[in-house]
């Protein structure tokens, strides 16, 4: 029995450690590290959702990888909620819930800790494993409640509002390194504005704009070769030429229909090809059709070279890892916190590590633009000034600065980061004047029973 | 050879007379001459007199167009026209009279006419351009451009023809000139007259029968077609009668039915359009046969009512009818009666009577150059057609004389007409089922 868990142990003959959840509110997600499964109550399905997109959010491989299973009476469950959860259930029983974590732990045992500051790979590692562990495609799930129209289980849950395009990105990345096999299934057109597929497409007069417009059929009338909108033709119940007042009887032997007639009620122009607007329902922008983005919708399959990835990660692409002066590289970083881990573990002893994550957006990037760099040397000089020189720094390409305090305890550690993350906003806010960056810090104790890639997850997930 | 035929000829005269070489060439002297060619210099001798004295009457008539400046449509239907489109939109932009929205109607077009429709109307070349995704045949295209046009005043035109600058601001004066006046006919000349010897033929013919041959009639109130190429409609006059009413000789059956209801419809020589005609004899022989039979399905058919007294008579009609019926369907047969005759009867004389009826022809035929010459409003460009004289009798007297025959046969006979494709099948059907 975890006690800090404000939840129900399910008692079960291989003793897993399952909870059933019924109140989400003040849930540690850290708890949850040690459980072996997990069962929501859907009484209150928008509470339950948000506990199950917390959970597949996380960068901890215990967290997002936990078997969760929701608990519904009637079995009905939300398309979103269903497709973050390992099944639903309509009882509780704890005893399938055990066998399955068992199955999925066997997975589980066969992956090797992954080290990448990669923020997109660490994504995509997720994905991946998450796919590996639950032997699942990746397949969109039609949601309306997501711009998008579809969500892919796990892998939306990074990409909101504009990065949706680079969720695209990354998974033509996994296709192209062959580590998904893609099947085709809807193909989308987007808002060029927010990326939106809630698109209002109107039929607009090429005139004066307006889509107030009514149309109706042309008929032709053989015999006289009157032709006109139908209305001309309508008498009573009967269609009768306006021009030779005969009855029309059969079409295709004495009329047809040879196309329709557009009339803007108000302009009164009359057309047959009216131009196609679009209205976004999310940002309200109106356009034209072709400004929208097209964007292919495929349900994605693991490949045998994505099941080994998936176990092994995937490595990181050669490349320059800035690495400032007086800070250490990820990866001797990485070494460094294994080595505390270790050494705490031995001397049953604490030390800390910090973050100070800077959360600039893409905007904020481009803003910079050559700045960007000259930013970052500037906060690394300021945190190695004021740091003590047995503290290890290292620096991520996802713009977070890491700290290993080996003789300072975490509260200790979130004191003097709190500081220097005071001065860090304030620099960061003379180079942004009107951005609403807001820098974060995350502080975590290094003892024996956390491993150091859990660590490292916790450190850079937001 | 020379000594021969003249030793014939003043042997011919000796014996006879002239009244002999009269008797011989009868269908020419009493017939062809005077209506032809005496009628044609009479008529435009009084024509030109007319047009200086009423100068002024003209002048006032132009002013009141442009302080009224009547807004109109130019209706263009047509299938397959689409590469002629763009052309026709920048000789219109050169008009002088702008106050004009242009409709373009694609009749059920399989080449690219519908995107290219939408590119002009989109640019702004074109005010509405209308598709039948079916064809339903020129008169329907030309309805629907009627139904949604909004000008006061329809102008009817053909993709392929270009104008003068002020080819719209005279067909639109005669309005101006006489309330009464319902349609006015355009003055089409031939554009292509140098791409081959059949094209060059052509565009002395429309001198000859087109321009002139129009004057006349339209001095008389007996004329017959308004080219579907150019022509301008008023459009009450137009919903009265229900627009164009099924082809071939569509453009001929509307002058008939505003006739019926009383207006008048002139001819605006001044109002000069240029056309590609047919630049192959086959292509040439195929579109007369094509007009000479509509001649027999709408005089002589369907609107055989002008002839009874009783029922639709019109004193303009009946003479219009007549003239067309007599000079074309009775004297082609008659025509052939007497060459018929003039074999079995002066066999003998035949290598005298040839030659001679070539050097009559040609001579009328000059003479009546000279008088198209006397009206041309471009005579540098048109006194070339000279070199085609010589040809004209062979042309005119034999070969459009033979189509327009065989056509007659045709139609009157074997209803013909009712199968050209130029018309869809289901229109042409139902046609023939109510003896349209």
């Amino acid at each position: 029995m975890i006690k800090e868990i404000n939840g129900k142990r399910l008692d079960n003959e291989q003793n897993k450690e399952i909870y059933l959840i019924s109140d989400f509110s003040e849930q540690d997600l850290k708890h949850f590290v040690l459980l072996d499964a997990l069962v929501l109550d859907y009484n209150y399905p928008q509470a339950c959702l948000e506990f199950i997109r917390k959970i597949r959010s996380s960068f901890i491989e215990s967290i997002y990888l936990l078997p969760v299973y929701i608990l519904s009476i009637n079995s009905k469950v939300d398309s979103y909620t269903q497709s973050l959860s390992d099944g639903i259930i309509n009882s509780v029983q704890a005893e399938p819930i055990a066998f399955y974590t068992d199955k999925l732990r066997k997975k589980r045992d066969n992956l090797v800790p992954i080290s990448t500051n990669d923020p997109r790979l660490r994504i995509l590692n997720k994905v991946l494993r998450f796919l590996y562990t639950r032997e699942s495609n990746l397949t969109p799930v039609v949601y309306a409640g997501f711009p998008l129209g579809y969500i892919y289980p796990v892998l939306s849950e990074h990409f909101q509002g504009n990065e949706i395009l680079s969720m695209f990105d990354l998974l033509k990345f996994a296709r192209d390194k062959d580590y998904l096999r893609q099947r085709f299934i809807d193909k989308l057109h987007l808002c060029n504005n927010c990326y939106s597929a809630f698109i209002n497409y109107r039929e607009t007069c090429p005139k004066c704009g307006s889509f107030d417009l009514f149309t109706q059929n042309l008929i032709h009338h053989f015999v006289c070769a009157y032709i006109g909108p139908e209305s001309d033709f309508i008498r009573e119940e009967n269609l009768v030429c306006p021009k030779c007042n005969k009855i029309l009887r059969h079409i295709g032997v004495d009329y047809d229909k040879p196309s329709m007639v557009y009339t803007c009620n108000n302009c009164r122009n009359i057309f047959q090809e009216p131009l196609m607007n679009t209205f976004c329902f999310h940002c309200t922008k109106e356009g034209v059709v072709e400004q929208l983005i097209d964007q292919e919708i495929y349900t994605y399959e693991l490949t045998e070279i994505g099941r080994d990835i998936a176990q092994g990660g995937v490595k990181q692409e050669e490349r320059s890892e800035i690495v400032m002066p007086g800070f250490v590289s990820f990866a001797t970083f990485t070494t460094f916190l294994k080595f505390e881990v270790e050494r705490n573990k031995a001397s049953n002893s604490m030390s800390s590590i910090g973050s100070i994550m800077l959360n600039l957006t893409s905007a904020d990037r481009d803003k910079l633009g050559s700045k960007m760099n000259h930013l970052i040397r500037e906060i690394s000089e300021f945190l190695r000034k004021n740091t003590l020189s047995t503290e290890i720094l290292s620096f991520t390409t996802n713009n977070s600065f890491l700290i290993i305090s080996p003789d300072n305890e975490p509260a200790t550690l979130e004191i003097n980061l709190s500081n220097l993350l005071v001065s860090v906003h304030k620099l960061l806010i003379s180079n942004l004047p009107y951005s609403e960056i807001q820098p974060s810090l995350i502080v975590q104790a290094i003892e024996g029973r956390t491993s150091h890639i859990e660590l490292i997850n916790m450190m850079l997930s937001k | 050879m020379n000594v021969s035929f003249w030793d014939w000829f003043f042997w011919y005269i000796d014996t006879g007379g002239f009244s002999k070489i009269i008797n011989l060439f009868w269908y020419f002297f009493y017939l062809e001459l005077p209506r032809f060619m005496l009628l044609d210099v009479v008529v435009l001798v009084i024509l030109k007199i007319k047009n200086v004295l009423g100068h002024k009457k003209y002048e006032i008539a132009r002013q009141r167009l442009f302080i009224e400046k009547p807004f109109i449509s130019i209706i263009v239907p047509g299938k397959n026209e689409g590469r002629h489109i763009y052309k026709l939109t920048k000789a219109l932009r050169e008009q002088t009279y702008k106050n004009f929205e242009l409709i373009v109607i694609d009749d059920g077009s399989t080449d690219d006419t519908h995107t290219i429709g939408l590119s002009l109307l989109k640019s702004g070349l074109i005010d509405k351009f209308l598709r039948n995704d079916e064809r339903g045949g020129k008169a329907s295209a030309a309805n629907l451009g009627l139904r949604f046009s909004s000008g006061k005043y329809i102008v009817h035109l053909d993709a392929d023809t270009s104008f003068d600058r002020d080819a719209i601001e005279r067909i639109l004066i005669p309005f101006y000139l006489d309330e009464k006046i319902a349609g006015i006919g355009g003055n089409i000349k031939v554009l292509n007259r140098k791409a081959s010897l059949c094209a060059g033929i052509q565009s002395f013919e429309y001198l000859q029968t087109l321009t002139v041959g129009r004057m006349v009639t339209s001095f008389f109130g007996i004329y017959r077609i308004i080219s579907g190429a150019f022509g301008a409609f008023k459009k009450d006059a137009l919903m009265q009668i229900g627009g164009w009413d099924i082809g071939p000789g569509l453009d001929g059956d509307i002058t008939v039915k505003l006739r019926k209801i009383g207006y008048k419809v002139v001819f605006e020589h001044r109002a000069i359009a240029l056309t590609n005609a047919p630049e192959k004899f086959r292509a040439l022989t195929k579109q007369r046969l094509r007009w000479s039979k509509s001649m027999i399905r709408f005089r002589v058919r369907k609107h055989k009512d002008v002839f009874v007294p009783n029922q639709n008579f019109n004193l303009l009609n009946f003479i219009a009818f007549f003239d067309n019926i007599f000079f074309n369907l009775i004297l082609d047969f008659l025509w052939f009666y007497y060459i018929i005759q003039i074999i079995i009867y002066n066999f003998e004389f035949l290598g005298f009577i040839i030659p001679l009826k070539f050097i009559i022809y040609t001579i009328a035929i000059f003479a009546q150059y000279l008088v198209i010459m006397a009206v041309s409003e471009r005579r540098k460009q048109e006194y070339q057609l000279a070199i085609y004289i010589p040809a004209m009798m062979l042309y005119a007297g034999y070969y459009m004389r033979i189509v327009r025959t065989i056509a007659y046969v045709q139609e009157l006979f074997f209803f013909k007409s009712y199968k050209d494709p130029w018309n869809p099948k289901k229109t042409s059907d139902q046609a023939l089922e109510h003896g349209l």
